[in-house]
């Protein structure tokens, strides 16, 4: 079938500069400081590719973004935080996102959560009545039906 | 020059002002898809105006790395956020649930999760059997054989012998596996005596004309990135085009059009580059959806129309229902993989779907259980001190939930209400100019009360089935997507829109396909009736196609 052309992507494409890189990084540490079971933050995504399909999702949150980065660098991060939450949620929702975002999309984050999710996983012969046996219905089936008929017409 | 057959943008649509479409259809979901298909296959030339656009598998997140944060950017479910060029805003300064779509060829059916149940019997008869709202003036049983046909088009998978329901054929598909998650539910709901059963969805696990086998991604909400769920793009539109349908995308409708007699002649659109055109037809179909079709309706005013069109009734708009939904999450200690879909209904409970006045309240709650998703989304599951914590402590929060939870998602009936409505923005406008659609919505005490008993109940099953903790989600303000009620159907023009088929009482050629046409919401999703309801409306508007007047 010959498709007229989708209109989806077309918007300004979202990159950070490179203040906005290194307060976006710092935003990251406030959420994800280190510790001893996790990847640190800034051990991941470290060619940016992560980030970059981050950004490109996060596409309607650009201006919100960009702006909180700008304005954070002026401030004690932390305290920043704290404000934006109160007064702004969600602006500190959409920070939180693209940070949070960008460490939980990471292939070695998800080895250490132990997330195997988003593969193909085929339904085996057999597998739904597996999961039903042995008479798990049983009981439902026993009681019967449960729905209120009304008078037809 | 006649109007070209095919699918193509509006920049390209050429009719001449003399070009009559036997049909215009307004929206490509799946009731503007069903009317489509029938229509054509009927030799009716239909032109169908969709403001989206064609969107492809490739496009689907659901198997890329990206797929969580999208949920939160580019795929958000509300559309006043994603912003996409095809979306309209929607002032909901005044909702307590927020009306969630999405814009393109397939509607709704690109976002939705392919829950495919039924109403209940009882739904269609609530004035009757619990004294509150309207009977329906159709029953279960009318809607039956639309049901089979229409759970055929969308490959529905199901298990017969629902207790929940009347008997009736199979399915095209088994039930879907229940997973790890399912089976630990139900063994909590079989402890308590509660009814249950695999919960049907319109996901395929054969080759089903286009469709092809789940492999259970569980990201169906995102669009399913392998052609398996039943979206109307897939299941419906190739065989509407191939028996010769017109389906124009990127077309914004302002308006349907009328003479002096009130009968609709034509509509006016837009085009993405702001050009407006017109295009005269016989019969206008409206399948906007519940907020579109009625901001279109009023919208669309003339000196037989002062009100609107089809609203002497003063009802269009009105009544606006949209299931408030809560949700609770049981923690297990066992790892079962809890995000393996199909996200997709997983097994559902009518157990507290008829009413019982003991509650305190009259209706009730169809239950249903989800997978979890992956690490992103599951740190919105968490409870909100938990989720407000940051570095180790919130990623062991998130390990200890993801894949060892069962999400128990409580979908609520809400009452209809007149002051429950979609009015047009008095100062809001889409990028053509034409009025926003502003919705007023408050919950009832009826329905606070129903949320409030039933996540009491949930979390008390969620403890029998072994759950060691159970966070507590009320009426969550971005879903379910159920639009519905703002141009309902009856017998009486006084009391109703359109007739018990989708004929408007006051304009004999404009035909309403979509969830407006509903009296009462039930307690379930709405896509299997609402693409029943257009099944049997189409029927019915070909059977009197020898009598039916036009304005041409
Ligand atoms: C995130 C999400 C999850 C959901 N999950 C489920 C589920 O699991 N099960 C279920 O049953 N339902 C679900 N739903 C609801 C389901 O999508 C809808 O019930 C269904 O799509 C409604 O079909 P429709 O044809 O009435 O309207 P829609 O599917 O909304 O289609 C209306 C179409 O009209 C177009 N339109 C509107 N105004 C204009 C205009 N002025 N000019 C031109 N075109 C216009 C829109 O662009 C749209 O494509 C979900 C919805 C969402 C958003
Ligand atoms: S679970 Fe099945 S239907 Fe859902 S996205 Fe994956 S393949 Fe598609």
């Amino acid at each position: 079938m010959n498709m007229p052309p989708n209109y989806r992507g077309v918007s300004e494409p979202f990159t950070l500069t490179s203040n906005q890189h290194a307060t976006m990084l710092d935003v990251a540490a406030w959420f994800l400081p280190d510790g001893s079971t996790f990847p640190p933050v800034d051990a991941v995504d470290s060619d940016g590719s992560i980030l970059e399909l981050v950004l490109q999702e996060l596409r309607p949150w650009r201006r919100t973004i960009q702006s909180c980065l700008d304005s954070a660098a002026e401030h004690d991060m932390g305290s920043y935080l704290q404000v934006l939450q109160q007064d702004d949620l969600e602006a500190y929702e959409a920070l939180r996102t693209l940070v949070l975002g960008r460490y939980l999309t990471a292939p070695e984050v998800w080895a250490a959560l132990g997330y195997t999710g988003r593969r193909p996983s085929p339904i085996g012969v057999g597998e739904a009545e597996r999961w039903l046996s042995p008479d798990l219905l049983q009981p439902v089936l026993d009681r019967g039906k449960i729905y209120r008929p009304t008078p037809s017409g | 020059m006649t109007i070209r057959r095919g699918t193509y943008d509006a920049t390209a649509f050429d009719a001449s002002p003399d070009d009559v479409a036997d049909v215009v259809i307004i929206g490509a979901g799946p009731s503007g898809a069903v009317y489509a298909k029938y229509l054509a296959s009927w030799g009716f030339h239909v032109v169908c105006l969709e403001q989206g656009d064609w969107v492809g598998t490739a496009e689907y997140t659901g198997n890329r790395q990206e797929y969580e944060v999208s949920m939160y950017g580019t795929w958000h479910k509300n559309g006043n956020i994603r912003k996409l060029p095809s979306d309209y805003p929607v002032d909901t300064s005044e909702a307590d649930v927020i009306p969630v779509m999405y814009n393109a060829v397939g509607g709704g059916t690109i976002h939705y999760g392919g829950h495919f149940p039924r109403m209940l019997p009882s739904d269609f008869r609530v004035r009757t059997l619990d004294g509150v709202a309207d009977d329906w003036p159709l029953t279960y049983e009318d809607l039956a054989p639309y049901y089979v046909r229409t759970e055929a088009e969308f490959a529905v998978s199901a298990m017969p012998g629902d207790p929940a329901y009347p008997d009736g054929p199979a399915a095209p598909n088994p039930a879907l596996p229940i997973n790890a998650y399912g089976r630990k539910l139900a063994e909590g709901f079989n402890a308590l005596g509660y009814s249950w059963w695999p919960a049907p969805n319109a996901i395929t696990q054969s080759t089903i004309g286009d469709l092809v086998p789940c492999v259970r991604y569980g990201t169906c909400e995102a669009g399913c990135p392998n052609g398996s769920k039943a979206s109307v793009d897939i299941t419906h539109w190739p065989a509407a085009l191939k028996a010769g349908t017109t389906l124009v995308t990127g077309a914004w409708v302002s308006e349907v059009t009328t003479n002096a007699k009130g009968l609709a002649t034509g509509v006016v659109f837009s085009d993405r580059n702001g050009v407006q055109r017109r295009l005269r037809t016989d019969l206008v179909v409206m399948a906007a959806n519940g907020i579109g079709t009625p901001r279109l309706l009023l919208n669309s005013t003339s000196a037989a129309h002062p009100n609107g069109l089809a609203n002497s009734s003063d009802l269009v708009g009105r009544n606006l229902m949209l299931h408030p939904t809560a949700m609770a999450v049981g923690v297990f200690d066992e790892d079962m993989t809890s995000w393996r879909g199909p996200a997709g209904q997983n097994i559902h409970s009518y157990e507290f779907y008829e009413t019982d006045v003991s509650r305190g309240f009259v209706r009730g709650a169809k239950w249903l259980s989800m997978p979890t998703s992956g690490p992103l989304v599951t740190s919105d599951l968490l409870a909100p001190a938990d989720r407000d914590t940051r570095g180790e402590e919130l990623l062991d929060h998130i390990k200890r939930v993801m894949g060892h939870s069962v999400l128990l998602v409580i979908l609520t009936e809400d009452l209809p209400h007149e002051d429950n409505r979609v009015t047009l923005d008095p100062v809001a406008t889409d990028r053509h100019g034409v009025p926003a659609a502003k919705v007023t919505y408050r919950r009832d005490q009826n329905n606070i009360d129903m949320v409030a008993w039933n996540l009491r109940k949930a979390e008390e099953a969620l403890h029998a089935s072994g759950a060691r903790d159970v966070i507590l989600h009320d009426v969550m303000p971005d879903q379910p997507g159920h639009l519905l009620g703002t141009a309902r159907m009856g017998t009486d023009p006084e009391t109703s829109v359109t007739d018990p088929f989708g004929r408007a009482h006051d304009v004999s050629n404009l035909w309403i396909a979509d969830g407006s046409l509903y009296v009462t919401s039930g307690g379930v999703n709405p896509t299997n009736t609402i693409a029943a309801l257009a099944l049997r409306g189409v029927t019915e508007l070909v059977r009197r196609a020898a009598d039916q007047e036009v304005a041409s």
